[in-house]
């Protein structure tokens, strides 16, 4: 097997088809013309309206084997891809070739349709009990998993063609115009869902919330949407919407935020500046603490891109800052402030970080602040693994911004229960070193050598700024040097690079 | 004087808590084996406290153990096992100057057998009786600073905590009985960690009334409390000027400091000295 880039040994073929190793980000140049759809042509009449999931299934023609496809914006409240699911296990499909966006807890019932056959393969992100029936062997084939703007790039390119997509739609009319921010399930944009409605052969939504023609506003266009079906509920508000979300209060993490915010600070913060936010403790306490720190100096950025949370929602309309691009919402003031407000955009995925593209908003962003599972001490990160070898995320938009971002702040504690997260060698490359500027842990930060610059501008602060190297030995001291996950040789998962090359494989773990 | 603006108190039974407790810059830590260790725990937090003193990162904070008291079993075992590894005991509910001496003894005794420096002592008045003898406790030479405590004290009282207007009072007579005996007065902790402006305000206050600091029980109040206690700009610039014409008079040989064709007094100076040490400034 040919090692790639960041030293890692990765096959040629995947599940029969050719991938290349990773060769650094941006060195392998595209190739070909976009992929795309089936023409059709709509029914006589003035509905698209299916009454069952059986029927539709019937209709769009399914086949054993075919690849379907779904989105995640309904997140852990989603129902559809387990409805759809059950009613393709019902009538008796095999091999089904499932691509999601993304998987969650809630679809732990797709564990024994892996095991059964139902499902020959899962290509999409796995967060938690799937990605971990998963290590441990249940799918038949490969897993292969995409950041978000590598799905985009594989399906744009052709790489994976998408037979039938079924799309959750909060709010949909009998002519099957779709959207986000109405209805009991609203979950904000349906960005994660457009690329697969433009280029599926057949399209199906699926709705709890029939409004008359025409929808409005309309996220995704009648002309791509083949039928609409009406069910009962496509999901649970309590699992789609985290609610309010919280700022860390755990003081070792506000003070990595803290030291995440004197970074963007000397490197980054100017008047019309912009930033990727996100969810999770560390994160919200980062953009809050942004906030506090424009208002103080008078900064007013141009542009967030999220991952929208009420934090970014009360800087817009506070006025300090100009436009949210909006690619996922974390809560309902999200949802309402998109449908509400002009300077709110719901950005297509296609617009996120598509490298073969002309052109992503990552390449935009002056700082975006990331989380990992792991990093270590050539700054490769990991998000997909844990130091146990379980594959139990997905990569979500990290490499794009990591990639794209011109300062690229990844957050870390030293070490979780006593493992280290900065060490020798991640278990899994998600996202090579090479784009990742510094790492910011509770004990201080280590900037990526080759970024003079960030060095340059890190001199006289109060921040402690080490090695990569002290800093992993720091937490060897603390932990103890951590164990190797114990697996075996067979691969469960290829992990691709946003321009569809091999980065990294992931192996089987063995039961203890 | 060493600055004791914050210190942070820690359950010495919880090792989750201790492990990183020199990453948030308190003056001094206190690892607690007194309220904060329920009573089969005591054996287990000592012997915790012993090894974390050893081999935790404290960082730039002074290590402080607080014991068990006098009236119970274990004072002595606490003290046998952290003395050698800690910098100050922090001695709850000390009473008069006799509980201070007893205490003193047994410290000499295990000071001299394994030929360690002499520790320091930070008492904690909470009582109504200790703090009738406040004034005589100050002056024993382990003392370096006066602390309080308000629960026992409204207790022996028979009033409520919340309202006690008496505690006003205590907290001048702990501020004149350390400072009549050259000490640090300590204030005590301000329990609401989620009210950041009414810590602010809480060790702001506690700064004018002469203490100089306040317990914390949480790492998010150490920056706020470090901001309180700081002087203001005016504050710094006086001072700044004051040392000068001070650094200035004595390099002349002059008897007299005068700035602005005013005279300074000694006091003012030394007042200025404490102030920049406040601002942290060389």
């Amino acid at each position: 097997m040919p090692i790639n880039a960041v030293g890692r040994e990765v096959p040629s073929e995947i599940n029969g088809q050719r991938f290349k190793p990773f060769a650094g980000d941006g060195k392998t140049p595209p190739e070909g013309r976009r992929a795309g759809s089936l023409i059709r042509m709509a029914p006589k009449g003035r509905s698209k309206i299916v009454n069952s999931l059986e029927e539709v299934i019937k209709k769009v023609g399914l086949e054993d084997g075919m690849t379907i496809s779904f989105h995640h914006h309904l997140r852990n409240g989603d129902f559809v891809v387990n409805m759809v699911m059950r009613t393709i296990e019902k009538m008796g499909f095999k091999n089904i070739r499932l691509f999601p966006t993304a998987l969650f807890p809630v679809h732990e019932p797709l564990v024994p349709m892996l095991k059964s056959g139902v499902i020959r393969r899962i290509e999409g992100s796995m967060n938690g009990p799937v990605g971990e029936a998963t290590s441990y062997g249940a799918m038949r084939e490969t897993a292969v998993l995409r950041s978000h703007s590598g799905r985009v790039r594989a399906v744009e390119s052709g790489e994976v063609h998408i037979d039938v997509a079924f799309i959750a739609a909060p709010t949909a009319d009998p002519y099957g115009n779709l959207n986000g921010v109405d209805g009991p399930s609203a979950c904000g944009p349906l960005a994660y869902a457009m690329v697969d409605a433009y280029h599926a052969d057949h399209v199906v939504a699926i709705t709890d919330h029939l409004v008359p023609y025409p929808a409005h506003p309309i996220s995704i266009y009648q002309q791509n949407v083949d039928y609409v079906v009406p069910v009962d509920k496509i999901g649970d508000p309590k699992g789609i919407m985290s609610g309010t979300l919280r700022i860390t209060t755990s003081p070792s993490r506000l003070k990595i935020a803290r030291y995440a915010l004197e970074v963007i600070d000397r490197v980054a913060l100017k008047p019309g500046f912009s930033f990727q936010a996100g969810a999770g403790g560390i994160s919200l306490a980062v953009t809050k603490f942004l906030g506090d720190l424009m208002r103080k100096r008078g900064i007013k950025a141009s542009f967030i891109n999220g991952g929208v949370t009420k934090y970014v929602v009360d800087m817009l309309h506070e006025g300090l800052v100009d436009v949210v691009l909006d690619g996922q919402a974390f809560d309902l003031d999200a949802v309402k402030s998109l449908k509400e407000d002009a300077n709110h955009i719901e950005t297509p995925l296609a617009m996120y970080g598509n490298p073969y593209s002309s052109g992503g908003i990552v390449n935009m962003l002056d700082a975006g602040v990331l989380g990992a599972t792991e990093v270590d001490i050539d700054f490769n990160v990991n998000v997909n693994t844990h130091s146990d070898g379980l594959l139990l995320h997905g990569i979500g938009g990290h490499q794009e911004v990591a990639a794209g971002s011109a300062l690229t702040i990844i957050t870390v504690p030293l070490y979780r229960y006593r493992v280290p997260v900065v060490r020798e060698r991640v278990t899994t490359v998600t996202t090579p070193g090479e784009v990742v500027d510094v790492v910011v842990t509770e004990y201080g930060i280590a900037i990526n050598p080759k970024r003079d610059d960030i060095i340059e501008a890190m001199r006289g602060s109060k921040v402690p700024i080490w090695d990569i190297q002290d800093l992993q030995k720091k937490a060897y001291q603390i932990c103890g040097k951590p164990e190797e996950p114990k697996t075996t040789d067979d691969i469960i998962a290829a992990i691709l690079w946003r321009d569809g090359t091999i980065i990294d494989v992931v192996y089987k773990v063995k039961k203890s | 004087m060493k600055l004791r603006r914050t210190r942070l108190y820690v359950p010495g039974n919880n090792p989750h808590l201790v492990e990183n407790v020199g990453l948030y810059n308190a003056d001094a830590v206190i690892l607690d084996l007194e309220d904060s260790v329920p009573i089969p725990q005591k054996f287990d937090a000592r012997i915790l406290v012993k090894y974390s003193l050893q081999h935790v990162d404290f960082g730039r904070s002074e290590k402080w153990v607080r014991i068990n008291g006098i009236t119970t079993s274990y004072w002595k075992d606490d003290l046998r096992e952290v003395l050698p590894y800690c910098q100050v005991i922090n001695l709850p509910k000390v009473e008069s100057y006799e509980d201070m001496e007893m205490v003193d003894a047994e410290m000499k005794a295990i000071e001299e057998e394994l030929k360690i420096s002499p520790r320091e002592v930070v008492p904690i008045i909470e009582t109504v009786r200790g703090l009738m003898n406040a004034r005589e406790i100050a002056k024993h030479p382990r003392v370096t600073a006066l602390a309080w405590g308000g629960e026992d004290l409204t207790a022996d009282l028979g009033i409520p905590r919340k309202k006690a207007l008496i505690l006003e009072y205590v907290r001048a007579e702990i501020v004149f009985a350390a400072k009549a005996n050259g000490k640090q007065a300590l204030d005590t902790v301000y329990s609401n960690i989620r009210d950041e402006e009414g810590l602010f305000e809480y060790a702001q206050r506690a700064r004018y009334m002469g203490f100089d600091g306040i317990g914390v029980i949480h790492p998010n109040q150490i920056e706020i409390v470090h901001k309180a206690f700081r002087p203001t700009e005016d504050e710094i610039e006086d001072a700044k000027k004051i040392i000068e014409a001070a650094e200035l008079a004595e390099k002349e040989g002059k008897g007299v400091i005068s700035l602005n064709g005013r005279m300074i007094d000694p006091p003012v100076v030394e007042r200025a000295r404490k102030i920049l040490q406040f601002a942290e400034v060389e």
